[in-house]
């Protein structure tokens, strides 16, 4: 009798199914921002650094491909959504894109894409301070819904605006932390930083790094400091070259803004049809596998002919989802390859755009790099003439912890 | 949302990061916009001393290409007088190792004027700099509204886009306008429209996904009546749908 239960269990089963549904909420957090005004003296510049792509650890073997253009045009575009939100949040200075960790600011933030396919997007960001404090590192996912990217709500903004959202307010909690004092100094070390990367000479002395890695400051040069002056200006230069940059990332952000999201949209629908395809094969192969053990359980084990019949038939209704679920799996092959000529087709969009837009950062970084470099000469020759003969700073520049 | 670890501290306050001395108070007193630095005190020796004072014959030379005097040597006389040093002219452009050393029947140039000099050449570089980047702003907006001219004509050509979404506006095919197969054509009507009404068992495809979609206008545009049927029972099968 158990036996014929156990067959009227798997039969109800295979009868009901299941149905699986997964929630996405389209809840964005709001950017929060700080309970008072910032003073302009203690505002952070904050740099973004174009994000790694992740193409170089992918694993070929995983389903879902990657798309090196596709993913080096991500890694430009997604900084820019991020220093929007930072933007939006009053609590920095300037918030830049940066096309490398070379740009001395405040604070630096870097990001890796691990996963994005319109669906989900997954990042690991870090943010460090001029010192070399760090402030944020974390991984940050999130999943899209498919209202995201109806025409109404893309008006308004990014399907993953969540996560530049959190990351938002994640620093901006961090910034709450750091007393004004010690704000105050992260842009003390950053000029001094900036000062030392054009006359290592003039400003040896100023910083001690730790054990830990970070920057002290042991003492300062005079507010009058011509030498300081001069680095100051060149540092106004810098700013400049930064700002024209964030021209050449708007521009590209516009361009890519549309054939981008459209590719997310189309993915994130192929990329949902696997994942039930997926579901629903996992599911009928189980259930089929549990309904023909069942079966047979029930066949060898039953004492009446009507427990014998009804194990048949969990045996052969066990073997026909078997099959169905197979044959889903197979199915899922059709959106992988959907998915395959999306991102062919994006990359043949994006990929002109990209090479466009780095050709024309190095282009400049390179004439602005050669004009520092002059820069760097003209400054040395400088700070031999200003100290003449004099030794100064003899016994701390002999010290190898002092920079 | 976030699902990774905090690792790092905001602010901290180890002894590798506090600021040394009265190097940078916590009071916040700070007016300046940039960070202000503290005042120079009378003895010190952490600066140079600016003051002119020619020094003559005390020490080697003070540029490279004047290796050939001994010291205290009168440095070639190639260079302008003085009065005219702090001129940028004075030098040889973007080279500060070929500034003039002194001037006729004058005697070598002051450290304070060689600075003064560099000054100049550093002054004027970065005049060159700020017309460098004006330039590139300038072609960067141009390049702006070339694009913005160039948009409407590209909506235009969005059906020859490589990527089915080239042109957002662009308008698109009803219903599934997914990939398309080796990466061409764009958001145009299909060849073959859907134009053979579901039957009636079938309900509104509102709530299809991909697959049921295709297998939806596949049999809207079959007109073979037996293909066209055995697309339905595809369909109603995927749709759990009895017959």
């Amino acid at each position: 009798m158990s036996a014929l239960r156990l067959v009227l269990c798997i039969l109800l089963m295979l009868a009901t199914g299941c149905v699986n549904h997964t929630v996405r909420s389209t809840q964005v957090p709001a950017i929060n921002v700080p309970a008072a005004p910032i003073p302009e003296a203690f505002l952070l510049d904050v740099g973004i650094v174009a994000f790694d792509p992740g193409i170089d650890d992918h694993d070929e073997d995983e389903d879902m491909p990657i798309y090196p253009e596709v993913r080096r045009a991500e890694s430009l575009f997604l900084p820019n959504q991020l220093a929007a939100a930072l933007q939006e949040s009053g609590a920095w200075g300037a918030v830049r894109v940066l096309p490398d960790e070379s740009q001395l600011t405040d604070l630096v933030i870097t990001g890796k894409i691990l996963h994005s396919d319109g669906e989900k997007l997954q990042l690991a960001v870090r943010a460090s301070d001029s010192r070399g404090v760090t402030w944020l590192d974390k991984t940050y996912k999130s999943h899209a819904s498919g209202y995201a990217y109806t025409v109404t709500a893309r008006s308004s903004q990014d399907p993953f605006q969540a996560i530049f959202n959190q990351i938002a307010n994640d620093l901006l909690a961090a910034l709450e932390k750091v007393e004004l004092g010690e704000r105050r100094e992260v842009r003390l070390v950053t000029e001094l930083l900036f000062a030392q990367s054009f006359s290592e000479e003039a400003f040896r002395g100023y910083l001690v790094r730790g054990s830990g890695k970070t920057y002290s400051i042991v003492r300062l040069p005079a507010e009058e400091d011509p030498m300081l002056n001069r680095v100051r200006k060149i540092r106004e230069r810098d700013h400049l070259f930064i700002d024209t940059l964030q021209d050449y990332y708007v521009t590209f952000d516009e361009l890519m803004s549309d054939p981008y999201h459209e590719w997310r949209r189309l993915s994130y629908e192929e990329v949902i049809a696997i994942q039930e395809l997926k579901a629903q094969s996992r599911q009928q192969l189980i259930t089929g596998a549990i309904a023909v053990l069942g079966g047979i359980a029930a066949q060898v084990e039953g004492d009446h002919e009507a427990s014998r019949a009804a194990g048949r038939i969990a045996v052969l209704g066990g073997a026909y989802i078997i099959k169905s679920g197979l044959y889903k799996r197979n199915e899922t092959q059709i959106h992988v390859e959907a998915l395959q000529e999306l991102g062919e087709s994006m990359e043949m969009e994006i990929a002109p755009k990209v090479i466009e837009l780095e050709d024309r950062t190095i282009t400049l970084s390179g004439s602005v790099e050669d004009q520092y470099a002059q820069w760097r000469d003209l400054l040395a020759e400088i700070y031999r003439k200003e100290v003449g003969d004099l030794q100064p700073l003899e016994a701390v520049a002999s010290d190898p912890a002092t920079l | 949302m976030p699902n990774g670890a905090q690792e790092g501290r905001a602010g901290g306050g180890s002894s590798d990061e506090t600021i040394a001395g009265a190097a940078a108070g916590n009071d916040g007193s700070a007016s300046a916009a940039e960070p202000g630095f503290e005042p120079t005190r009378q003895g010190e020796q952490s600066l140079p001393d600016l003051r002119d004072n020619p020094r003559r014959g005390q020490s080697g030379p003070a540029f490279p290409g004047a290796t050939a005097q001994g010291p205290g040597a009168m440095p070639p006389v190639h260079s302008p007088p003085v009065g005219d040093a702090a001129q940028p002219d004075a030098t040889a452009a973007g080279d500060p190792g070929a500034a003039p050393v002194g001037g006729v029947g004058q005697g070598p140039l002051t450290n304070a004027e060689q600075v003064a000099i560099l000054d100049a050449e550093l002054e004027r570089s970065t005049g060159d700099f700020d017309a460098l980047i004006l330039e590139e702003q300038a072609q960067q907006r141009q390049r702006d509204r070339e694009q913005v001219e160039r948009a409407p004509a590209e909506e235009d050509d969005a059906q020859t886009s490589t990527f089915p979404g080239g042109t957002a506006s662009a308008p698109r095919a009803a219903g599934y306008d997914g990939p398309v197969p080796g990466g061409s054509a764009g958001g145009g009507p299909p060849a073959d429209p859907a134009k053979y009404p579901p039957p009636k068992d079938i309900p509104a495809g509102d709530d299809d996904d991909v697959v049921a979609r295709q297998l939806r206008e596949a049999a809207m545009r079959e007109p073979d009546p037996a293909v066209r049927e055995r697309l339905w029972d595809e369909y109603r099968k995927y749709k759990g749908i009895s017959q």
